[in-house]
């Protein structure tokens, strides 16, 4: 009966050591993966203010060169 | 009965003793042998010093019992005390009654004393007739302050339901005016004007009350002209049925306050509790009032537990709404330019398509003059050799060469002069597409920038998400394990025979459900953790899939035609015969081409000859064309109808089956050319041989002109 306590014991031990021991490193992996991500989602936002800006830039270009475009063609429609 | 009347502290009790010894006196007297007495004349004095001496009564407590005596007989029971034998005072002020007091005619039964008299501390004598048949409680005396305090302060004063006298005009709200006033019989229908300054005490008014109306019934509603005058600043609205309570009343804010330029409506039916009154931060608080504590958005800021909390609801309620938001950023980035850049470049393609088309006609004309002229050449040389050329036919041939000749150098200019334009629109078309090009690549570029060290970052999360998810695994299983353990338990008590075994084995149960329960717990509340960390995980992956898709949807304007010369692949499908004969020009698309729909009409020598740059444009030259913009063919054809409705309305029961028929559903976005070529065929073919007949030319401008429309719409 002895030896049985014990070894429910000692199974039991184990169980909540193995518990700790996950609790503990999935906690600094959730820890970090947050810590991760708080990170990357600023960059993000950095990303998506700079991307937009970029893309205003280049929508000025793009609109320059429509205007190139109507120029010329306005032109070659009144040669004709 | 030594008593003395100033002992006695009611004044009944008074009155019944002195009665009690009027009788005993009097009964004394009817021994005596009976002498005429008049009433009216009989020695009061005598018989008062009689009682007096009967009953040892002090001179300085003697009632002045004639007086009394004489009310008695006049006005029965009518007393006059003086005020210290009312109130008690043993003074020593003897009051007799003056004669023409007790003389004078009781009309009221009452009497105005002074508050000497009265409240027996101002000097000065003083009568008073005392009516016993009336309570003294029920009877009203109006005193001043003054009379009743002295000199002192205010009082609060009980007035008699049923006052003696009439009633005293009040002065303010509550007077009550009588219809017929017996004051005034000069009086007209009531007009009284106040000025503004006499009511309000700054500005000029004036007002009518008709007194003939019931104040409470009248609802009186005045200009502020006929209220104020002139310049009257005031607005009042003056409801009689309503008290001064109820009454609202509008000041400018410059009548209430002098200055400022508000705005405030009082009610005075609400009380200033309930009024709402809105203030600004200073004049509620005066200049040094604390400002409103900020509420903290920087997440970084505010307390861990409470961002940890607070973003989770957030983000669980707000997540989609975050993502539409990005998704409409990054819809700002914009496909539209490119779009309409694209667009202008399809319409550049389109008119190089065209020229090229027309060079082609002045290459196929020129082919023709000159055969002909070559056949003219030959027909005048052989008639040369057979010496049949008379000089007539000879001036007839030479002019018909003649004509030739002319014919052949204006087709050449002409020729040269499309050739021209062909070059410097597609030298145009050439250059768009380059730039075209540099934006994509520019775009693209700026995106792979941007995203690869996110990419990087969210491979590296991937992979502790990954490793997480083993270590979850590895621990449920373990889990698991002891579950096992936990069910031989059970099984092992209940097998058992021995009661203290079972009782064993079931506390052991016990241990291990405990800890189970709890590893249990713990594991589920990471569980929890780690889901919110893969919805983080998706959102921002989701948030770089979207730059994904703008920089592939760039990179199909760079691949199109990536390390190709420009070639129009469609030019060679153009047909281009004689101008009144001639179909309108569109384009195949991609789509048609795989199809098998049939072409237009190419002639075996256009299919094989060479393009104006000299590049084989068979079949297999064909390098496939970029997508072209799609549209709903109800758009297209609204579009249509706005602009040329009216020479050819788009509708009814043929049009819709022409679609049907070219497999194109009306509210489906199509393809724009497929679209155009539908619609193009329709009307040809509704038009041909009519007044209103489309030149194919005239026919190809307006389709491109609606198509250029609808795409205008469209983006």
């Amino acid at each position: 009966m002895a030896t049985n306590q014990n070894e429910l014991d000692k199974a039991l031990d184990k169980l909540e050591e193995a518990g700790k021991k996950f609790m503990d490193s999935s906690s600094s992996q959730v820890n970090e993966l947050n810590a991760g991500l708080d990170e990357l989602e600023k960059d993000l936002d950095k990303t998506d203010e700079e991307l937009s800006t970029f893309a205003d830039e280049i929508a000025d270009e793009i609109d320059a060169s429509i205007a190139e475009m109507e120029d010329e063609y306005a032109k070659d429609a009144a040669e004709e | 009965m030594s008593e003395g009347f100033g002992k006695f502290t009611s004044r009944k009790a008074a009155e019944a003793i002195t009665k009690r010894y009027i009788a005993e006196s009097e009964a004394q007297a009817a021994k005596k042998p009976k002498q005429p007495v008049n009433s009216n004349s009989e020695d009061l004095g005598e018989r008062i010093t009689r009682a007096k001496r009967v009953k040892g009564f002090s001179d300085s407590s003697v009632i002045d019992a004639g007086h009394r005596f004489r009310k008695r007989v006049a006005q029965p029971e009518a007393v006059s005390l003086t005020p210290k034998e009312r109130l008690g005072n043993n003074g020593p002020v003897s009051e007799p009654m003056a004669p023409e007091i007790a003389n004078r005619p009781d009309r009221s039964g009452t009497t105005k004393l002074t508050a000497g008299e009265r409240l027996g501390y101002a000097s000065g004598s003083a009568s008073e007739t005392i009516d016993p048949g009336k309570n003294f409680k029920s009877e009203a005396t109006t005193l001043s302050a003054k009379e009743r305090l002295g000199y002192r302060g205010p009082v609060s004063e009980t007035i008699d339901s049923n006052p003696p006298y009439s009633p005293r005009p009040q002065k303010e709200a509550t007077e009550v005016i009588d219809p017929n006033p017996p004051y005034n019989t000069g009086w007209k229908p009531e007009t009284v004007s106040l000025s503004a300054k006499e009511r309000l005490g700054y500005a000029s008014a004036t007002e009518v009350i008709d007194p003939d109306k019931n104040f409470k019934s009248e609802a009186a509603k005045l200009s502020a002209r006929e209220r104020f005058g002139n310049a009257g600043p005031v607005s009042e609205v003056i409801d009689p049925d309503k008290n001064f309570k109820s009454e609202a009343v509008k000041l400018s804010a410059k009548d209430r306050f002098g200055y400022a330029p508000a705005h405030e409506i009082i009610d005075p039916d609400k009380n200033f509790k309930s009024e709402a009154v809105t203030l600004t931060g200073k004049e509620r608080l005066g200049n040094t009032g604390k400002a409103a504590e900020p509420i903290e958005t920087d997440p970084s800021k505010r307390p861990a537990e409470r961002v940890s909390k607070l973003e989770r609801v957030v983000e669980d309620t707000f997540g989609g709404l975050r993502e539409q938001m990005e998704r409409a950023r990054i819809r700002l980035f914009d496909r539209g330019p490119i779009k309409v850049h694209e667009h202008h470049y399809q319409m550049r393609h389109q008119r190089s398509e065209h020229l090229n088309g027309k060079l082609e006609g002045w290459n196929d004309k020129l082919v023709t003059l000159k055969a002909g002229l070559e056949r003219h050449d030959e027909a005048v040389a052989k008639q040369k050799a057979e010496g049949r050329l008379s000089p007539n036919l000879a001036a007839k041939m030479t002019t018909e060469r003649r004509w030739y000749l002319e014919k052949i150098e204006t087709a050449e200019r002409k020729r040269e002069a499309i050739q021209g334009k062909l070059e410097r629109s597609n030298d145009h078309m050439a250059r768009f597409e380059n730039q075209q090009k540099e934006f994509a690549r520019r775009v693209i570029d700026n995106i792979n920038e941007h995203l690869a060290p996110h990419e990087q970052e969210l491979g590296k999360f991937k992979g502790v998400r990954d490793q997480l998810s083993t270590e979850t695994d590895a621990f449920e299983t373990q889990i698991k394990e002891y579950l096992l353990l936990k069910q031989d338990k059970r099984q092992e008590r209940e097998e058992s025979d021995l009661r203290p075994e079972r009782s064993r084995l079931k506390r052991e149960e016990k241990d291990i459900d405990k800890l189970l329960k709890e590893t249990r717990d713990n594991l589920a509340l990471r569980q929890k953790e780690v889901a919110a960390v893969d919805a983080r995980l998706i959102r921002v992956g989701s948030r770089i899939d979207k730059w994904k898709e703008v920089r592939n949807e760039f990179a199909g304007y760079t691949n199109r035609h990536e390390g190709e010369e420009y070639r129009d692949p469609g030019a060679k499908r153009t047909v281009v015969e004689n101008r009144e004969n001639r179909p309108y020009s569109f384009e195949r698309t991609g789509t048609e081409r795989e199809a098998g729909a049939p072409a237009p009409e190419i002639t075996a020598s256009q299919a094989v000859a060479p393009d104006y740059q000299g590049t084989p444009t068979g079949p297999e030259a064909a390098t496939p064309a970029p997508e072209r913009p799609r549209v709903q063919p109800r758009k297209f054809a609204e579009e249509w109808n706005k602009r040329y409705g009216s020479r050819y309305r788009l509708g009814g029961p043929e049009a819709r089956q022409a679609f049907v028929k070219a497999g194109l559903s009306l509210g489906t976005e199509e393809d724009i050319g497929r679209v155009e070529k539908v619609i193009g065929d329709f009307i040809a073919k509704k038009l041909k041989g009519k007044r209103n007949e489309m030149q194919p030319d005239q026919l190809t401008r307006a389709l491109a002109d609606v198509r250029r429309a609808t795409m205008r719409a469209t983006i």
